[in-house]
């Protein structure tokens, strides 16, 4: 019977002397795995032009029908994306995503990618709706307008 | 039953009639065979080779879209042979194609890509640079060419050869660089350019207002009735989540469109989405502001019972309204506020000629339908521009002259589109018309006579079918009862049984003649009597409300207000105390006191009546914006604010009680009513309403 009480006591001072587990986040932040897919980002084309042609294959594919995105004209005074057509509107509500990754599989010019920013906390419901100020990708020299929470 | 030809396709037998194509025989065995350039109501020209199909017999494949079927004959669709074709023709037909499907509005809807899919190659073996071209091309005000994703079966050109006749596209070049263009110097700005649309198989011809409206898996469709003009089109109601109407799509109903939507139509259902009213509204210190229902609704209510009964109010309501709600606006007129002066229009007609259907009637016409142009041999058009008044009845009459070589007669004061294909061209001053119809009957008669008049009287003295269209331009006349014996006239010199349509201006204009919209007649177009005798008409209560004899103004839909002098509206209106209901405060020039939101016809249920009659359904495609309502349901709260209350919960009883007042609907199942209407007893027996009258 003595044994067991030993036995216990031991794991637990075992438990003592182990490196925690745990980290102090948010002041210290574990690395995420390479493949983490949380907050999306709209990723630009190297000379800064938006890779999003606003053909709406992310909508047809989501799964829990959290993306909106409304097309308008590109013109040559205003160019936002190669050829005709680019997203005036581009909206995912956090809040429905289940991030499945099926718009990264579905963007025909690899647009849409999700990344390891996971933290999307926040206050009220309203601000879970991303838009194109906080999910693109800011342009080269462009100071960045995507949020940081925290 | 000899007259059949049998045949097998796929060893399936089928007796069909001859000169049917080997496409529609496969198609009533329900086999499907992928085809670009045919169209059913297109000449078939064979230009695509999609349809390729083995008969034995045959050494090479024919295409099935320019073969008729013969006795005997052996098909098969779905061979090694024929699938080799069918994949070797969609490689061809995609060596230039830019395959942007993502960002092509036919994307989804498009049957290059669904034949691709279904038997095209996965792959390509050319390993040559695409061709391109500048895109998209502005070719017309509402058209959008790209070059590039043509696959030239020519639907387009032959829609504007065979049945719009307006041939400002064509084909240039040869070819790798051949492509569609247009006519050099000129534009497409074809009125029935929007039906190019949806002929075309690809995304090479796009709408310009309906650019990137969305991608077509994400909108959901609603049939819907157009309110463009009187001919009651039936239109497919394209909206996202009911919000947005984002396209109006035709949808086929022989006995209105014929499968065709013009432009007019098509691309004007901007009212739906802009400048809406979303709440009721006050004036308040001479400003507007957003009131709740029940506070407009009381303040309306005041309004209009301290004027009922005492001839010191007018009522406008347009014709663009539901009959249900038309009915509602009537009901509260004449039966709760004891009010007389009420009309649907506020431009001059005579008194006479407001119920035109039943003067054409009481001539000794048939009442007409649409569909009676088909049969006639003969049409004669009379005060009506078609390609203004009612585009998609021109393109009727067109089938008529074109398909089956029918002869015109036109009298109008100008030389109209339809002339061009008639030498019966009866040109007149204004205010002859009467003379002209009486000059044409009575040389009808005579068989014959000098100049123009002679030419079509001799024509017209034949014993074929005829059709006779007036149009409500003749309504304006002030001598009408000149026209109407004149129009008496030519009925028995045309002969019995000559059908004559009656062309009115607005979607419901026949509608509201059938539901007393009008002064001087009840519901069921039985003229008023003693009390509700001497109402106004709209000019009047325009004129009377200007100089201060009417003190109160209840104006449903701003139709009315567009069709008066915009001075003598403006005049009016500021001088009394003005309630406007409708769906939007553009056209309504002075600040109403009290603003009650009506839906558009997209946000409700309800029925329309066409020109001819044709009682059609309309259904909820997108949601009210804001808190308007439908029409019928403000009226019932302010009649239960008047101390009347009116029993209807829903846009059924309420059409219901319209079958009651009105005899002409009396037949009409509200089950049967479904998508495509029903006729109403236009030709019911006059017997009847003078029954009820």
């Amino acid at each position: 019977m003595i044994s067991e009480f030993i036995k216990g006591l031991g794991i637990t001072l075992l438990q003592v002397i182990r490196k925690p587990t745990t980290v102090n986040y948010p002041e210290e932040k574990r690395p995420t795995v390479a493949r983490a897919r949380w907050r999306h980002k709209l990723l630009r084309h190297e000379d800064g032009l938006e890779r999003c042609i606003g053909c709406s294959l992310c909508v047809g594919a989501c799964p829990s029908h959290c993306i909106t995105v409304v097309a308008a004209d590109n013109t040559d005074e205003d160019r936002r994306s190669p050829g005709e057509r680019y997203a005036a509107v581009y909206e995912i509500n956090m809040l429905r995503c289940i991030f499945c990754g099926y718009c990264e599989d579905a963007c025909p010019t690899g647009a849409i990618i999700l990344g390891p920013d996971f933290e999307l906390a926040d206050y009220d419901r309203a601000s879970f709706v991303y838009g194109k100020d906080r999910l693109l990708v800011p342009a080269p020299g462009e100071i960045a307008r995507v949020k940081t929470r925290f | 039953m000899s007259d059949l030809v049998t045949l097998t396709i796929d060893g399936q037998q089928i007796q069909t009639a001859p000169n049917t194509l080997l496409v529609e025989a496969a198609a009533q065995l329900g086999i499907l065979v992928p085809v670009y350039c045919y169209h059913p109501k297109l000449a078939p020209i064979g230009a695509c080779r999609m349809c390729l199909v083995e008969i034995e017999g045959m050494p090479k494949l024919t295409p099935s879209c320019t073969t008729p079927v013969k006795e005997g004959m052996v098909v098969h669709t779905q061979n090694a042979r024929v699938e080799k074709a069918r994949r070797g023709m969609l490689e061809f037909l995609l060596i230039h194609h830019p395959l942007d499907c993502p960002v092509c509005d036919k994307g989804g809807e498009c049957p290059l890509q669904d034949y691709t899919y279904e038997f095209g190659p996965r792959k390509t073996r050319f390993r040559y640079p695409k061709r391109h071209w500048d895109k998209p091309l502005q070719i017309g005000k509402n058209i959008l060419l790209d070059r590039e994703r043509c696959i030239m079966c020519l639907r387009c050109v032959r829609f504007c050869e065979e049945i719009s006749d307006h041939q400002q596209i064509g084909v240039f070049e040869r070819g790798h660089s051949q492509c569609i263009g247009t006519v050099p110097g000129h534009s497409f700005d074809s009125q029935f350019s929007g039906n190019t649309i949806e002929l075309c198989p690809v995304g090479a011809l796009t709408g310009a207002p309906t650019r990137f409206f969305g991608r077509t898996w994400e909108i959901q469709h609603t049939p819907s009735i157009c309110t463009g003009c009187a001919a009651g089109c039936n239109i497919r109601i394209d909206h996202r989540q009911q919000r947005d109407v984002v396209r109006l799509w035709s949808r086929e109903n022989k006995h209105t469109d014929d499968g065709w939507l013009c432009d007019r139509g098509r691309f004007g259902y901007e009212f739906v989405n802009q400048d809406r009213l979303k709440d009721f509204k006050i004036l308040q210190d001479g400003q507007l502001v957003d009131a709740t229902t029940q506070q407009a609704t009381v303040k309306a209510a005041s309004i209009l019972s301290k004027h009922a009964n005492s001839g010191s109010l007018g009522v406008l309501a347009s014709p663009i309204l539901t009959n249900e709600e038309l009915y509602a606006v009537e009901w509260l007129t004449r039966s709760v506020l004891q009010t007389s002066s009420i009309d649907h229009t506020a431009s001059a007609v005579n008194p006479q000629a407001v119920q035109l259907h039943s003067v054409v009637r009481e001539a000794g016409f048939r009442s007409g339908v649409l569909t009676d142009i088909d049969e006639a041999a003969q049409i004669v058009t009379i005060g009506v521009d078609l390609s203004n008044d009612q585009p998609i009845t021109e393109l009727r009459v067109k089938k008529a002259l074109f398909q089956r070589k029918a002869q015109l007669v036109s009298l109008y004061p100008e030389t109209i589109e339809l002339g061009r294909y008639t030498e019966h061209n009866l040109i007149y001053e204004p205010g002859q018309e009467a003379s002209v119809v009486a000059s044409l009957a009575a040389a009808v008669r005579s068989g014959g006579g000098e100049g123009v008049v002679g030419q079509a009287a001799r024509l017209l003295s034949s014993e074929a079918p005829k059709a006779v269209i007036v149009g409500w331009k003749l309504q304006g006349l002030s001598d009408f009862s000149a026209l109407a014996k004149a129009l008496g006239e030519l009925a028995s010199a045309l002969g019995p049984d000559v059908p004559c349509i009656t062309i009115y201006p607005n979607c419901n204009t026949r509608g509201a003649l059938d539901l007393g919209i009008t002064p001087g007649w009840l519901p069921g177009g039985v003229a008023a009597t003693g009390s509700s005798e001497s109402g106004m008409t709209g000019i009047q209560i325009l004129e009377a409300a200007r100089d201060g004899r009417l003190k109160a103004l209840w104006v449903v839909g701003a139709e009315p207000l567009l069709e008066a002098d915009p001075e003598l509206v403006k005049a009016a209106l500021a001088n009394v105390e003005f309630i406007y209901q409708g769906w939007s405060l553009r056209d309504v020039p002075v600040d109403p006191d009290v603003v009650l939101a009506n839906v558009t016809f997209a946000e409700q249920a309800g029925t329309f009546t066409n020109t001819d009659g044709r009682v059609q359904r309309i259904y909820p495609a997108v949601k009210p914006h804001g808190r308007s309502r439908p029409g019928w349901q403000i009226v019932a709260d302010l009649g239960r604010a008047l101390g009347k209350t009116w029993e209807a919960t829903s846009d059924q009883e309420v059409f219901e009680q319209i079958r009651q007042a009105v005899p002409a609907y009396s037949q009409i199942k509200w089950s049967e009513v479904g998508t495509l209407g029903v006729q109403s007893g236009a030709s019911a027996p006059p017997a009847m309403a003078g029954a009820t009258g």
